[in-house]
């Protein structure tokens, strides 16, 4: 038996409840659910032959800032294996770090294919968080050398 | 590809993922790709890549742990001072296409430049049907060309290889 069922926000839901997680459907169209986990906005979004999970956090930088760290910052963390993937997100007033990863669906997920796959997208996206807050951190502390350096000739 | 997972070809159990499995896939799909046994350090298990590609980039497919990994290379050469403006249609691309994940790098090869790569992974713990693999690479390879197509119309003038013309 193959037993490849198709993947629905259904069963989404029901399978981040058993890692103890409740997801808020986002409107009743059944495409995207939403939660909470680590101070991270997380969406779940059920999109023809993808599942993404992604995960958004506000950051008190602007675009008018004219400051290329976060977006270096994300270029590093998609150049090594995290699991996911880094963007910065602007189109709000407040640059938004997104970390997301997407889990192929179109020929549809036996039950521990998609628990396995949830589970490592989440902790994925939330790692994802942490290495750009960390390479950031690194970036920011490089350049204030440089600029030190440069006052001091 | 649409929603509902019906393929008319009868899929096959779910079963580990190899690299035969993924030639058997190409082969299916008249795509040239060898087998390349990956350099790993003493004592490990050798590992196999699938090597294929497209006329504008080098792509490999490898079994990394419990994922499986497509990876590419963009054929045109990004000369250093445009990278503010690669660090933008990264960005650009990620920011409005779920995948593949598009990241540069410095290529020391030659005089210097950057290189652009697409990457796009997926979840084998538990194996894969054929109809699984077959859309996971089919996709992937459609989303590479369509994230060297974007940066192509951004940088026409790197293209320097010859388009096959459609008469």
């Amino acid at each position: 038996m193959i037993n490849l069922t198709p993947v629905t926000l259904d069963r989404v839901r029901e399978t981040m409840r058993t890692f103890d997680v409740e997801l808020e459907p986002l409107g009743d169209d059944d495409v995207a659910a939403v939660a909470n986990l680590n101070d991270t906005a997380m969406t779940f979004a059920v999109l023809g032959s993808s599942l993404i999970v992604r995960g958004d956090v506000v950051t008190d930088r602007t675009l008018a800032d004219a400051d290329p760290t976060l977006h270096l910052a994300a270029n590093q963390i998609n150049s090594v294996t995290f699991g996911a993937r880094a963007t910065v997100a602007e189109h709000a007033e407040n640059l938004i770090v997104r970390t997301e990863r997407d889990i192929p669906i179109a020929a549809g997920m036996n039950d521990e294919q998609l628990t396995t796959s949830l589970r490592g997208a989440v902790d994925a996206v939330l790692a994802a968080q942490d290495g750009l807050r960390a390479a950031s951190a690194d970036l920011d502390e490089l350049r204030k050398q440089v600029e030190a350096e440069l006052d001091g000739q | 590809m649409t929603s509902t997972p019906q393929s008319p070809i009868p899929d096959t159990p779910v079963e580990p993922v190899t690299p035969e499995r993924i030639s058997e896939l190409l082969d299916a799909e008249s795509l040239q790709h060898r087998l390349e046994s990956a350099p790993v350090a003493a004592g490990e298990e050798p590992t196999t890549l699938v090597r294929t590609g497209f006329l504008n980039t080098a792509i490999a497919i490898s079994i990394d742990g419990d994922q499986l990994v497509c990876d590419s290379m963009w054929r045109g050469e990004v000369p250093k001072d445009d990278a503010p403006k690669v660090l933008g249609l990264c960005n650009a691309w990620n920011q409005s296409n779920f995948m593949p994940t598009l990241r540069f790098f410095e290529n020391s090869a030659g005089t210097g430049h950057l290189t652009v790569s697409a990457h796009r992974q997926v979840d084998i713990t538990h194996g894969m049907s054929r109809n699984q693999i077959g859309a996971f690479v089919m996709s992937t390879f459609d989303g590479l060309l369509r994230a060297y197509e974007f940066i192509e119309g951004q940088f026409p003038e790197l293209v320097t290889w010859e388009e096959p013309t459609h008469d």
